[in-house]
């Protein structure tokens, strides 16, 4: 909700209480004063009004008394003046004293004479005979015969209601006794009525009680139990009317009088509420309008107009036209343009604070450029450096590559070289031993003892020879990973009758033992390269038979008991042991080349347990050394079983 | 009747063992020096058995060898290889009956030859 709207809603809903507020009031006062008012005067008339006809009971009485206290009368009333009624009683009489009844009494209450006259057709009219029946001795009206007063006031006959006077006949002089009652009745009658309404100026109405009454005015009977009440009531927004109770003789209540007034006090005082109501309302809105023009004028369009500028400053704070830089322009000089003058302050301690903050990001921005380009030349520097290095690394490189394929190629040499001078060394061994064993057999002939120890002495050596040479061979190739493992299932006892075969004579020849066991639980068959398992196998042994002087060497062949996987060559001796320092040599190509293990009764030049850790490497076995020197060597080889190809077992 | 063993092998030396071998088994036995010297004399000869080097000069034992097997002449003809070349020996492993890797021993072949002699003779009967 926008302030002028707040304002208006301000405005136009104080002037709406304050209007509301002054009619309510107006309303009350001014309508309740016309209202007592109005009353005031409906009372007035209506005592007129009274007063009118008691002013008639007095002129009736007047004239009453006159014809009362009169000897002419009392002479007749005794029976003594029979012209009298001619003389007295005529229309004219009626006429005159304004009466319809007439009557007279005698001292015993017997009627003596009785007149009625209708005014309005100005003839005589009969007696009445309800006043008749009135007139019994108990009546009030001859309460003059006995006391000597007249009595005026109404009664009530089926007609109409009649006001009536009775009063004594007396002498002219007014001494008695009292010789009769005279009676005196003027009907309140539409005569008397318009009469009544015409000295009055007012509008009347006379309701007999003896007549049915319609329920208002039963309530305003109820309403005047007692005389001298009086009540007053709008019959509607014209006419408003004022009643009164007339009584009879007997003070009981005779007819109800109205008296009818126009309604023009009260609806003068509406006309004045509704004019009031309006010049209200007139300047409401115009002080209303006025507030709001002032108030427009003052704040509401400079508000705006400040919210115009600061909008323009927040939309773009960088304009140089309309931005931050700029001051608002209110004029006046009260607390908005005190409010302006803040903002203004604030706007330009925004504006050094940004310029500040620019500055600063300049200076760092400066700052960090610097930073940046002697980093940046420190990296170019070290990038020099770095491809130098890595120039001369990868020079460093190419030698060592260089170096490297001749080492290789020194390698490739020296086994091509081994190669050939094993192929070439094999072949005259294979002959000696060929011719050895030719001689050994005796095929041409027997030998002596003697010469057939010489010939086992050149096969013996021959034969370790070709070994050496074979071993030098094997380990050159394995070296260049030039051994392939041929795999193929063989039987465990092909392995042993094998080893038995090469090694049990020379073993036996060296004053040794060499025993055998294989577990009941190993395979018969297994898979694996069966050349290259024996030729560990064999180094083992050979090696085992090089350095035992005496006792044993077993071999076990076994499925290892916490390792499903595996099973195990054991080769156990008795022999001279291996000392711990030794024990990372014994591996090592030609360890015994040095000569610093006593090389007794053996010779070689240490390659079987190089080869056959290289062929552990390559067979993915596990070698395990257990020696104590001069007690023995326990070597043990951990085979995995490889499995078997399916193809292998189709073909 | 004497079965007829080849021993074809450049060594001479080597070849008189075989030869001598061979011989205590009962073999008649030839001894040719030469891929070309074999191949000729295969040409009106049918040997019972051959022992057959692969380092031949003039004709290599591998191709003497596959001649050899395609020719149906020499059906019944036991051939053993006898090298020092392991991997060359892989090689003749379904053409040859026997392949045993150098250095053979006397001892050795003359049993294998005494075993050949003992198929032959059975078959003879």
């Amino acid at each position: 909700m926008s302030l002028r709207s707040k304002t208006l809603l301000i405005i136009s809903a104080t002037l709406l209480a304050l209007i509301t507020l002054l009619y309510l009031s107006s309303h009350l006062i001014v309508m309740n004063s016309y209202l007592s008012l109005e009353h005031e005067i409906a009372e007035r008339n209506l005592e007129r009004v009274l007063n009118h006809l008691t002013d008639d009971f007095a002129t009736l009485n007047a004239v009453a008394r006159d014809w009362a206290y009169w000897d002419d009368t009392y002479a007749f009333v005794q029976g003594e003046n029979p012209e009298y009624v001619n003389l007295n009683l005529i229309d004219a009489s009626f006429i005159s004293f304004d009466v319809n009844l007439l009557a007279m009494l005698d001292d015993n209450g017997q009627l003596v004479v009785t007149r009625a006259y209708d005014l309005q057709q100005g003839a005589p009219i009969p007696w009445p005979t309800s006043m008749t029946d009135y007139l019994q001795p108990t009546s009030p009206l001859l309460a003059p015969l006995g006391d000597g007063n007249a009595i005026q006031g109404m009664i009530l006959l089926p007609e109409n209601p009649l006001l009536v006077i009775a009063i004594p006949i007396l002498k002219s002089n007014g001494s008695g006794p009292v010789g009769g009652v005279m009676i005196w009745g003027r009907y309140l009658d539409a005569h008397t009525h318009s009469r009544l309404e015409e000295m009055t100026r007012l509008n009347l109405n006379l309701f007999p009680l003896n007549q049915p009454l319609d329920p208002r005015l039963q309530t305003v009977v109820l309403q005047l139990h007692d005389p001298t009440n009086r009540v007053i009531t709008p019959l509607d927004d014209q006419v408003t009317a004022a009643y009164a109770l007339l009584t009879d003789l007997n003070g009981t209540g005779a007819a109800l009088i109205e008296v009818q007034i126009d309604r023009e006090v009260w609806s003068r005082g509406q006309n004045t509420v509704f004019y009031f109501m309006m010049a209200l309302i007139a300047i409401g809105l115009i002080i209303g309008a006025i507030i709001y023009w002032l108030l427009e004028k003052w704040i509401l369009s400079r508000i705006a107009c400040l919210k115009t500028q600061m909008n323009l400053i927040s939309a773009d704070p960088n304009d140089t036209r309309t931005g931050l830089a700029n001051a608002i322009e209110v004029n006046g000089d009260d607390e908005i343009k005190t409010l302006a003058d803040e903002v203004n302050r604030m706007l330009k301690a925004l504006y050094q604070a940004r310029w500040q903050a620019e500055q600063n990001l300049i200076t760092r921005a400066e700052i960090l450029e610097e930073r940046v380009e002697a980093r940046t030349a420190e990296l170019n520097e070290a990038n020099l450096r770095l491809v130098d290095e890595i120039d001369e690394r990868r020079k460093a490189q190419e030698a060592l590559i260089v170096a490297r394929d001749r080492a290789l190629e020194g390698l490739r040499l020296k086994t091509q070289i081994l190669a050939n001078v094993s192929h070439d060394a094999r072949t005259p061994l294979n002959v000696i031993m060929g011719y050895a064993e030719i001689l050994e057999e005796q095929i041409h002939g027997n030998l002596t003892p003697k010469q057939s120890d010489v010939i086992k002495r050149i096969h013996a050596n021959a034969a370790e020879l070709l070994a050496f040479i074979n071993n030098l061979l094997d380990s050159s190739q394995l070296e260049m990973n030039k051994v392939s493992l041929r795999p193929e299932r063989f039987a465990i006892s092909d392995l042993i009758n094998a080893l038995m075969a090469a090694m049990e004579t020379r073993a036996v020849s060296r004053g040794l033992t060499l025993t055998v066991s294989v577990d009941a639980d190993l395979p018969e068959t297994i898979y694996n390269d069966f050349g290259r398992v024996k030729q560990i196998l064999f180094n083992l042994v050979d090696n085992a038979i090089k350095f035992t002087l005496t006792g044993t060497i077993q071999v076990r062949l076994y499925w290892l008991p916490h390792d499903a996987t595996r099973w195990a060559i054991q080769v156990a001796d008795t022999g001279i042991g291996i000392s711990p320092e030794l024990r990372e040599q014994i591996f090592e190509p030609f360890w015994q080349v040095d000569g610093t293990v006593t090389r007794r009764n053996n010779n070689g030049v240490g390659l079987g347990l190089s080869i056959v850790d290289q062929l552990c490497r390559l067979m993915n076995c596990e070698i395990q050394c257990e020696s104590e020197v001069e007690r023995g060597t326990k070597f043990t080889i951990l085979i995995p079983f490889i499995s078997e190809p399916v193809t292998e077992d189709l073909r | 009747m004497t079965p007829m063993a080849f021993i074809i092998e450049d060594d001479l030396e080597l070849s008189d063992i075989f030869a001598q071998a061979l011989g205590s088994a009962a073999f008649e036995t030839a001894v040719l020096l030469d891929g070309r010297q074999a191949e000729h004399r295969l040409t009106f000869s049918v040997p019972d058995l051959i022992v057959l080097d692969l380092h031949l000069p003039e004709k290599s034992g591998l191709d003497l060898l596959r001649e050899i097997r395609a020719d149906a002449r020499f059906k019944e003809t036991r051939i053993i290889v006898a090298t020092a070349d392991a991997r060359a020996a892989e090689l003749t492993r379904d053409q040859a009956d026997l392949v045993i890797l150098k250095p053979v021993s006397f001892r050795q072949l003359r049993e294998l030859a005494k075993r050949i002699y003992i198929e032959l003779d059975q078959r003879t009967l």
